[in-house]
């Protein structure tokens, strides 16, 4: 069992972990250093994996293509570096990162939830539209704060692994992927229509798409996710029912065309919206 | 057991300091004499002193290359082999191949497995012959030398430090640089090239952004260039295309059938793998981009794509992989497993299975069957969905849509 106590990351001051997952998520929140400011501002510092010095310029100019994407609902990306101890790069989130937290999946709070999901389909679509598909939507990616939604960047998708799928670290890990993607294919429009109304799903139910998955072992999970079509919750209302049942269609060209799409469809059923 | 470091006779300097070993030739600056110096200096009690030299100059050469003529050599353990980084009119000879930087980018840094040595001198140089026996041994420090042998292994402990480098060998000892150069640490010849940096932190919704302090050329535990992404520009790609992924150029065509929705299918399907509508019987043959043929499905939960030939071990990217198509996975946990332990190859629709001579062999149950079978080496074996794959501990499933 390995035990990490950090207290610095580069020269940001580690405040906690980030996400549900502790620092298993390698995100944290963070003190900047006084070269950016300072500040009593937090924001959110993310490791990955380190791509190699031969990668690394590649490996900019992808993370570039992201950061010049600006959206309401997308964190900024403030600056990125290879670090010594431990190994690994490390990209500094922030547009207010530390002021959300990712959503907790909780039964009875439907409207909140729909306008949250919402708010991450607009992302996605801005994603979308600049040649980026997200690959990693599940609830623990919308992030929201007092007046803040925001959709996680897509950092798994800066350097894609050209075998693995994932990463995938629990059986509902899985839940929110689209089989198709789980069979190797590509992310794309279609591949994160379905993991934002599996998201979706999983916030308003609390409950995920193939039911016995909590207390399926990995392989039994992505085993189950590959072959039996998903299971909406009985007692969701019609309507929304309607939106996601056709976001799970199996043939991409029956969902929705684009997350924008999905976005009026969701905040239609807000009431105010 | 540390290395054996002998010197070649010839113009150079040669310098160690634990198990990392630097060859530079002439004409290189003093100022980078100091810098290789005091990186050695820095990482001298590390167990992977090799590949964190050898990582950090290849950052500084990604961005600029500050002297591009200077023949030099780094030469010590990573976490797997020996990391080597040869720059300039360098080569190295490690006992199978001849290592030497491409005059573009001019420098090449990979991972070596000296057998029994790895000797390093100028470009054109012969190979210098090895004498098992011999007393010369440089412990630490610098001395003059042309080249080096490096002898993983068949050396003595390095003693205590004493303060003083010292060598065991005879050549009489470089001067060292003048004590008013400068001597910065790695992570001090980092230089940041980011624009705006006199940029405030961000913005902050319902506040004015925080002063920003004079800017810092790099961040305090850093290897690399810290990249600015605030102010940077994007190269404008092309809006997805909807529905789902196109399949990706490099792959290869195959024979199948069309679902009535036009979805590509293995032939002899009778159901769309995509949309699951039935495909009538008959259906004519075409050719199409082979979709991914499945995924294996690791005990551990990871899931691998099968959409190209695949070299499983536990450093394949280390032994092995001598065909460019050949995509190397990385298994870890299994004590057991080769280096470069078995192939998976995709051949048309159906993957076969090819274990590489490894000592614990590949196992492999076929859906079906009633029993484990043991390959034997260099025999491809076709592998159906739902069989599992077992190597020394691991074992893999494979599923694939494509019935």
């Amino acid at each position: 069992l390995e035990v990490r106590l950090r207290s610095s990351l580069a020269d940001y001051q580690l405040l906690g972990s980030y996400g549900p997952g502790g620092e298993h998520d390698g995100a944290w929140l963070a003190r900047p250093p006084g070269r950016l400011g300072g500040s009593d501002a937090t924001v959110v510092v993310t490791e990955m994996v380190d791509p190699g010095p031969e990668a690394w310029p590649a490996f900019v100019e992808r993370l570039s293509d992201l950061a010049s994407i600006h959206h309401d609902h997308l964190p900024r990306l403030v600056e990125a570096g290879r670090t010594e101890e431990p190994e690994g790069v490390v990209v500094w989130v922030t547009r207010d990162g530390a002021a959300t937290r990712p959503l907790i999946p909780a039964p009875g709070q439907r409207d909140p939830a729909i306008a949250a999901v919402a708010a991450a389909a607009r992302a996605a679509h801005a994603l979308h539209e600049a040649g980026w598909a997200h690959g990693a939507i599940n609830p623990a990616a919308v992030l929201t704060g007092a007046d803040l939604t925001l959709l996680a960047p897509p950092l798994a998708a800066v350097a894609p692994d050209p075998v693995r799928v994932g990463p995938l670290s629990s059986a509902l890990a899985y839940d929110s992927m689209d089989p198709m993607a789980l069979w190797g294919e590509g992310p794309s429009r279609a591949s994160d229509i379905w993991s934002l109304a599996a998201t979706a799903h999983a916030l308003i139910t609390g409950r995920p798409l193939h039911p016995p998955l909590g207390g399926d072992t990995v392989v039994a999970a992505a085993q189950r996710i590959l072959i039996e079509p998903p299971e909406l919750a009985s007692d969701l209302d019609a309507p929304l029912a309607g939106i996601l049942a056709a976001c799970f269609a199996p043939d991409p060209a029956d969902r929705p065309q684009t997350a924008a799409e999905l976005a009026d469809q969701l905040e239609s059923l807000v009431p105010g919206r | 057991m540390s290395s054996r470091v002998e010197i070649l006779p010839g113009r150079g300097s040669v310098i160690r300091h634990g198990e990392l070993t630097i060859w530079a030739g002439p004409g290189v600056s003093s100022e980078l004499i100091s810098f290789l110096r005091q990186s050695a200096r820095n990482v001298a009690n590390s167990a992977t002193s090799g590949r964190q030299v050898a990582d950090h100059i290849a950052a500084i050469l990604t961005s600029r290359d500050p002297e591009r003529s200077a023949p030099f050599a780094v030469i010590g353990p990573a976490e797997a082999g020996w990391a080597i980084l040869l720059h300039g009119p360098v080569q190295a000879w490690d006992g199978n191949q001849w290592l030497a930087p491409t005059p573009d980018p001019g420098w090449l840094r990979t991972v070596i497995d000296p057998s029994p040595a790895v000797s390093v001198g100028p470009a054109g140089s012969p190979a210098p012959r090895l004498v098992l026996a011999s007393p010369y041994n440089l412990v630490a420090g610098m001395v003059p030398g042309g080249g080096v042998i490096v002898l993983p292994g068949a050396g003595e402990p390095e003693p205590a430090p004493t303060g003083q480098d010292r060598a065991e060998q005879a050549p009489r000892p470089t001067p060292e640089p003048a004590a008013s150069v400068a001597v910065p640490r790695p992570s001090e010849q980092l230089r940041d090239d980011r624009p705006g940096t006199d940029q405030p932190w961000g913005e902050q919704p319902g506040g004015a952004a925080p002063q920003t302090e004079a800017p810092q050329e790099h961040a305090a535990g850093a290897i690399g260039p810290i990249v600015d992404l605030r102010h940077r520009s994007g190269r404008g790609l092309a809006p997805l295309p909807s529905g789902a992924a196109p399949a990706p150029k490099d792959r290869p065509e195959v024979g199948g059938i069309r679902c009535p929705r036009h979805h590509f299918n293995r032939p002899g399907s009778t159901t769309c793998a995509v949309c699951r509508t039935e495909i009538p019987p008959g259906q004519p043959q075409v050719p199409g981009p082979r979709p991914t043929l499945g995924v294996l499905l690791a005990d551990d939960g990871t899931v691998l794509r099968v959409s190209r030939d695949l070299l499983l071990g536990s450093q394949p990217k280390v032994d092995g992989v001598d065909e460019p198509a050949l995509q190397p996975v990385t298994l870890t946990g299994a004590p057991g497993l080769a280096p470069a332990h078995a192939e998976l190859r995709v051949h048309g629709w159906v993957l076969r299975a090819i274990d590489r001579g490894s000592a614990e062999g590949t196992h492999v149950w076929v859906a079906g069957s009633s029993d484990w079978v043991k390959l034997a080496p260099y025999s491809p074996i076709d592998i159906p969905p739902g069989s599992h794959i077992s190597m020394a501990q691991r074992v893999l499933t494979y599923l694939s849509p494509w019935r």
